[in-house]
């Protein structure tokens, strides 16, 4: 996370950054002697990032102060002492008290108008740390941020360029960075890697996006920093910070949505003291059937519930924080998606309205998800005039149960029932400048144990685990001129020890180990003012997950075998029955090689960012159709994983450009290139291109409102033209009934629908404040205004039921 | 070197760290006892004159494995006869009588049939999967008066053969007097071949 603030720092700061950015140590003028301490800094207006001249700066409880001048730079000499609270003020913008010590350089400070619930923020010391400065991140503007925080964190996610989400309709959302999700994507929530059951599709990260302060994305392989899994890229998400020495605030907040018939209630509280601060927030949020522009999405509803506590403890060589949420959630599925046999999926999906379509309710039924998660971290921080040291302990607990349409009493049942411990301990050392190369060295140990809780009364899907991973990592940077050159390497060590059940309840039972070196190298080079270039190679990798080794059984209208839980004999039929072991069938890690490069410009009025990229990935998981069989309960199609090469590449851009004082245009595209080189085949799934237009016009007067923001927001989705082939369930029927193997000479993926053709959505906004009421703000928003009717190629239930229509949002703010 | 000193502590800590990780596992997951599978299900055509019944089953014993259930054996009927027809499912791994819960739960289950067109003197036509409508002799009947089909009525006519398909619906909250083969999820869907001489 220090990392994080570090980039931001450099780049495009954040609120919160002021605390995390504590770590790193920079005295700011000289040792503190008698009366010769001075401060200096520049202001910045937060959400243009330009410079804000004449803001005034103050020493609180004292009459020293100054102003800034015409470039928002300031400084203040002669200072005795070396600790003091700062309060900085402009008209139009909200005022800022920050507890200034002097281990950390005041180098900016981030003042944001009033109109923006985001408060203003100081960012510290840019001492950069990591494999990062060359690393391209990107982060959702504090406007975009907050007009979408009531969204699922994979929705939110995906307003970033080069973002999409993976869906299991509108209540499951996962993101998807540049063409990879799940297993290939890190969430890093608080500077906690978020442990869940990330192998599923429909196992969508337990993040309340509203109780954070913003999100942002690195778009390289930061395994280097954080550790396997990141081959796609990391998420980041930032809690609220914990200010020092601030009066108590907070914020209350209302939302209704008309689609669902949803309300959210969320609340916020802090107060800091001389050396400790708090923080409370918790949120709230019912919601029942969605509805597409022609029918309801019956069992659509959910119930969500989030909490986080947090003290910070401020010494002036020692920082210390606790920090504890939990995130509660009930999710309903689609009725009308749960299939049995191949005929139920063919009858699903010719269904012009979805199954078992009913009246508008709050009631969550089978199928749904109920899931929890807790974090609770502790982090120490040591700071000395250039080095600092960090130690974080991590613990999460993370329980899903998923409930499926059962016969009799197992209908109360969970079908998969799991509970995952993890703790991590980190510590990382930022050392000394060595001969100009700032740097850091850390070690990150984490230890899972993952159990099916008894009493599904199925056979477990994936097998008990416990899981021991070490890593151990070297950052090292060095600037010249206009340069910044880094490199890092990491070595990783992992152990899993696996216990299962046999379809027949034998148990079986594994250990295994994988390691792995990861390196990258990058380079951040300043053009001219403004413009800036950043490439970065770095490698990743991940080892297999248990699910993708072990699953056997069904999964809605489909069979799946993990790759020890299948044979081919000589006759080239799949059996399933024996559990194999690395001696029958290696599985050797998935590693990737990714190359990102970006073009930042950033001027007065006009912003843009273009970013191209290439991965490539040996070994990818994934999973091909390997049969039809015929049981019981009918015909279903079997998928079998193997592994095979990946090559992903793709652009990303977005730009802004002001081209009046009241609008602002702001334009986003993304296209990604994907291909099974190993195969020569297509994939399935991948995010199709997308473009976005917003049109912003922000009148300061109107009526009784203040500070007003109207978007028109313009998107169209085109229809994925990489796609596999069609095989239709009527086709696998009538093979099956003919006794034609369909895949045993073509095992090439299939899809069993073509992809949905291209979309235009519309969406348009208002939000205002209250003259007179200050503090009181609102906004007015309506998705998908046109009331399209639209299905999302990259939402798995496409199959079965449009996405939603029209919905007016009204949301209600109060900040105090 | 005095800065060196956090050095010392990270050293420590990487030392400390290795001790943290290489726990296996002890916990063994528990023996599930997975009561939704159906392993075998078993016709019994019995002559309402008296006479030995006949039986047909089919059976998938490596159940969610990727082999194809075995359908023992076709059914030969008698001509110009009556016959009540029962089903009982179980599961073989379980030893279970699934059969029991789908009485107790028969308000929301189905049995529907297809059949070669005119197979049966009685039910005529073709069966009332591709129509709920068709004629079917059901026995039985749940708490809201609807039919169930554990227990059916066919009559012969003449030397003929085709084939006899079964498949019983689960459809909780769904099943009306006019909900058909489109609403729930299937169960159970065996085909035999059928031959009366």
């Amino acid at each position: 996370m220090r990392l994080f603030a570090v980039i931001k720092s450099f780049r495009k700061p954040l609120p919160w950054i002021a605390i995390y950015s504590l770590l790193f140590a920079e005295v700011a003028g000289q040792v503190p002697k008698a009366c010769d301490y001075e401060i200096s800094g520049i202001i910045f207006d937060l959400t243009s990032k330009q410079p804000l001249p004449f803001a005034a700066v103050q020493i609180k409880g004292t009459n020293i102060g100054t102003v800034a001048d015409e470039a928002g730079t300031f400084s203040i000499k002669d200072l005795c002492e070396n600790e003091f609270d700062l309060i900085f003020s402009h008209v139009g913008f909200k005022k800022l008290t920050h507890h200034h010590d002097p281990h950390h350089a005041l180098s900016k400070v981030f003042l944001a108008p009033e109109n923006l619930t985001l408060e203003s923020v100081i960012v510290e010391g840019e001492v950069v740390v990591g494999d990062l400065h060359s690393n391209t991140v990107e982060e959702l503007s504090g406007r975009e941020f907050e007009k979408n925080q009531s969204e699922s964190l994979g929705d939110l996610a995906a307003n970033i360029s080069g973002v999409s989400v993976l869906k299991t309709g509108q209540n499951i959302a996962k993101p998807i960075i540049h063409g990879l999700h799940s297993n290939r994507v890190l969430i890093i929530n608080g500077g906690v890697r978020h442990e869940f059951q990330n192998w599923g599709t429909e196992h969508a990260p337990e993040i309340d996006p509203s109780l954070a302060e913003n999100i942002s994305v690195i778009k390289g392989a930061a395994t280097v920093r954080f550790g396997p899994d990141a081959l796609g890229g990391v998420l980041l998400i930032n809690p609220p910070k914990m200010e020092i020495a601030s009066p108590l605030h907070g914020e209350i907040g209302l939302i209704g949505k008309s689609n669902g018939r949803a309300g959210e209630g969320s609340f916020k509280l802090q107060k800091g003291y001389r050396k400790l601060a708090f923080l409370a927030s918790g949120s709230l949020t019912k919601q029942g059937d969605l509805k597409a522009p022609d029918y309801a999405l019956t069992n659509t509803g959910k119930s969500e519930k989030s909490i986080a506590l947090g003290t910070k403890f401020h010494g002036s060589h020692f920082d210390m924080t606790a920090f504890y949420s939990r995130f509660d959630q009930e999710l309903g599925i689609l009725r009308g998606s749960v299939t049995g046999n191949l005929n139920d999926l063919a009858t699903a999906i010719g269904a012009s309205i979805p199954e078992n379509t009913a009246d508008f309710s709050y009631d969550i039924n089978n199928p749904r998800q109920t899931v929890t998660h807790d974090l609770f971290k502790l982090t120490g921080e040591l700071h000395k005039e250039n080095q600092s040291f960090l130690i974080q302990y991590g613990f999460q607990i993370n329980q899903r149960r998923e409930f499926d349409v059962r016969r009799g009493t197992n209908n109360q049942l969970p079908a998969i029932d799991l509970e995952l411990f993890t703790h991590s301990l980190e510590a990382e050392w930022n050392h000394p400048a060595w001969n100009d190369w700032q740097g850091s060295i850390g070690i990150q140990t984490v230890y899972q144990d993952n159990n099916n809780l008894p009493g599904t009364n199925t056979i477990p899907f994936i097998p008990n685990y416990n899981n021991s991973r070490l890593g151990i990592y070297f950052i090292e940077s060095k600037v010249f001129n206009e340069n910044t050159i880094e490199w890092g390497v990491r070595y990783d060590y992992q152990t899993f020890s696996i216990r299962g059940r046999a379809a027949n309840n034998d148990l079986f039972t594994n250990d295994l180990t994988y390691q792995n070196f990861s390196a990258t190298i990058g380079l951040k080079k300043e053009i001219k003012d403004g413009h800036v270039i950043r490439t970065n190679l770095g490698s990743a990798w991940r080892p297999p997950n248990v699910s993708e080794i072990y699953s056997f059984g069904r999964h809605q209208s489909a069979f799946e075998y993990g790759l020890w839980r299948y044979e081919i004999n000589e006759a080239n039929d799949v059996t399933a029955g024996r559990v194999l072991t690395e001696e029958d069938r290696e599985i050797p890690s998935e590693v990737g090689i990714k190359w990102v490069s970006s073009y930042e410009i950033n001027q007065q009025k006009w912003q843009a960012d273009l970013t191209g990229y290439v991965n490539f990935i040996q070994n990818y998981l994934y999973t091909k159709p390997a049969g039809i069989t015929q049981n019981i309960r009918g015909a279903f199609p079997f998928f079998i994983y193997d592994q095979t090469n990946a090559l992903l590449a793709g652009i990303d851009f977005s730009s802004s450009f002001q081209h009046h004082e009241k609008f602002t245009s702001s334009f986003k595209a993304s296209l990604l290139w994907a291909k099974d080189v190993g195969n020569d085949e297509n994939f399935v799934g991948l995010p199709p291109i997308n473009l976005g237009y917003l049109l912003n016009y922000s009148p300061q007067n109107f009526g009784i409102f203040l500070n007003n923001h109207i978007d028109l927001d313009l998107s169209y989705t085109f229809e994925q033209f990489q796609v596999p082939r069609v095989i239709g369930v009527d086709e696998i029927l009538a093979a099956k009934e003919n006794d034609i193997s369909l895949f045993e000479n073509n095992d090439e993926v299939f899809d069993f629908l073509p992809p949905p053709g291209g979309y235009f959505l519309m969406d348009i906004s208002w939000s205002f404040k209250v003259k007179n009421i200050p503090g009181l703000g609102g906004s007015i928003q309506i998705h998908n205004l046109l009331n399209q009717s639209y299905r999302n190629y990259t939402d798995r239930l496409r199959y079965f039921a449009d996405d939603v229509g029209r919905n007016l949002i009204l949301s209600v703010k109060y900040q105090f | 070197m005095k800065n060196s000193n956090y050095f010392r502590i990270l050293s420590g800590l990487i030392v400390l760290s290795l001790a943290f990780t290489g726990c296996s596992d002890d916990d063994e997951p528990p023996v599930e006892n997975p009561e939704e599978v159906i392993t075998t299900v078993t016709l019994t055509f019995t002559p309402s004159g008296g006479g030995t019944a006949i039986t047909a089953s089919a059976t998938d014993p490596d159940g969610e494995g990727p082999d194809d259930l075995e359908v023992d054996g076709d059914i030969t009927l008698d001509a110009n006869t009556t016959y009540t027809m029962t089903i009982e499912l179980t599961n073989d791994i379980e030893n279970e009588d699934v059969t029991e819960e789908i009485v107790r739960e028969d308000h929301e289950h189905m049995f529907f049939f297809a059949f070669t067109n005119d197979l049966f003197d009685s039910p005529t036509g073709n069966g009332n999967v591709d129509d709920r409508g068709d004629e079917l002799n059901y026995n039985d009947q749940d708490e809201n008066q609807l039919p169930v089909g554990l227990s059916t009525s066919w009559t012969t006519g003449d030397t003929k053969s085709g084939t006899f398909q079964v498949i019983l619906k689960h459809q909780p909250n769904v099943k009306t007097a006019t909900s058909d083969i489109d609403d729930g999820e299937s169960e159970v869907d065996v085909t035999w071949d059928l031959s009366i001489q």
